[in-house]
């Protein structure tokens, strides 16, 4: 199974995306639990391509390929988001403290560290003018 | 997504949301929920029947915590998927999460 969706980097698109994701994932047979984890983290990085990737009025594109990675018995969901937007590596990003006050944490470090935890595997590359980051979780 | 914030006379605020809490629903509902608990003595917010949030919506009980004393902020109804968000974000205690 592998899927593409495309659309512009624009907030109005979030659901767009992630109804397309669910859709994917639940053809693919994952529990609601695994979908909850799916969604949530796709929405986290999404946004934050949404807010900081491009100029505000410059809104590029954002394409994500899902495919479904079978072996051993297991299943597993791997997406990949793509965007043309200035260089952003959340793996360099600082877990937040999360003992810290909640409102003097930076926006998106919240969000940047569930995605983290969500995840089996979450990794980045910078390709030419691409960011690449890739999220694999066994459903 | 709704919110509907109930101001009672002892100075308690309940706040009920109902839906899904996505990062475009919170920016509609932080407004209405900011303006709603000013000046509260205590917040409650009841996530009955709210089946998933993201982390806009943490941000925003943590907004909304620190305009009472602590012990005075609290979230309630919270359904296991929703549980494990405030758990895995550290804010379980720090919200007082039911």
């Amino acid at each position: 199974m592998f899927q593409v969706i495309r659309e512009k980097a624009e907030l109005v698109h979030l659901n767009f995306f992630l109804k397309s994701i669910r859709d994917f994932i639940e053809k693919a047979g994952a529990s609601e639990e695994k979908i909850f984890d799916v969604i949530l983290t796709a929405e986290e990085i999404l946004v934050n391509i949404m807010s900081y990737a491009y100029p505000e009025n410059q809104k590029g594109e954002i394409e994500i390929h899902c495919q479904i990675l079978e072996a051993d018995g297991e299943k597993k969901l791997k997406c990949v988001f793509i965007d043309e937007g200035k260089f952003f590596d959340i793996l360099q990003k600082e877990s937040p403290d999360l003992s810290a006050p909640i409102e003097t944490r930076s926006v998106g470090g919240l969000g940047i560290h569930l995605v983290k935890t969500l995840m089996d595997e979450v990794s980045y590359m910078r390709q030419v003018d691409k960011n690449i980051l890739s999220v694999v979780k066994t459903i | 997504m709704s919110v509907e914030c109930t101001r009672h006379h002892n100075g308690k605020v309940v706040c009920k949301f109902l839906g899904r809490i996505d990062t475009t629903k919170c920016i509609d509902a932080e407004k209405v929920v900011m303006e709603s608990i000013e000046g509260a003595e205590v917040i409650v917010f009841d996530l009955d029947g709210v089946e998933y949030v993201a982390s806009s919506f943490l941000r925003l009980c943590g907004k909304a915590s620190h305009k009472v004393d602590t012990n005075n902020f609290s979230i309630v109804n919270v359904v296991p998927s929703v549980k494990k968000v405030f758990k895995v974000s550290g804010l379980s205690e720090k919200l007082n999460v039911q």
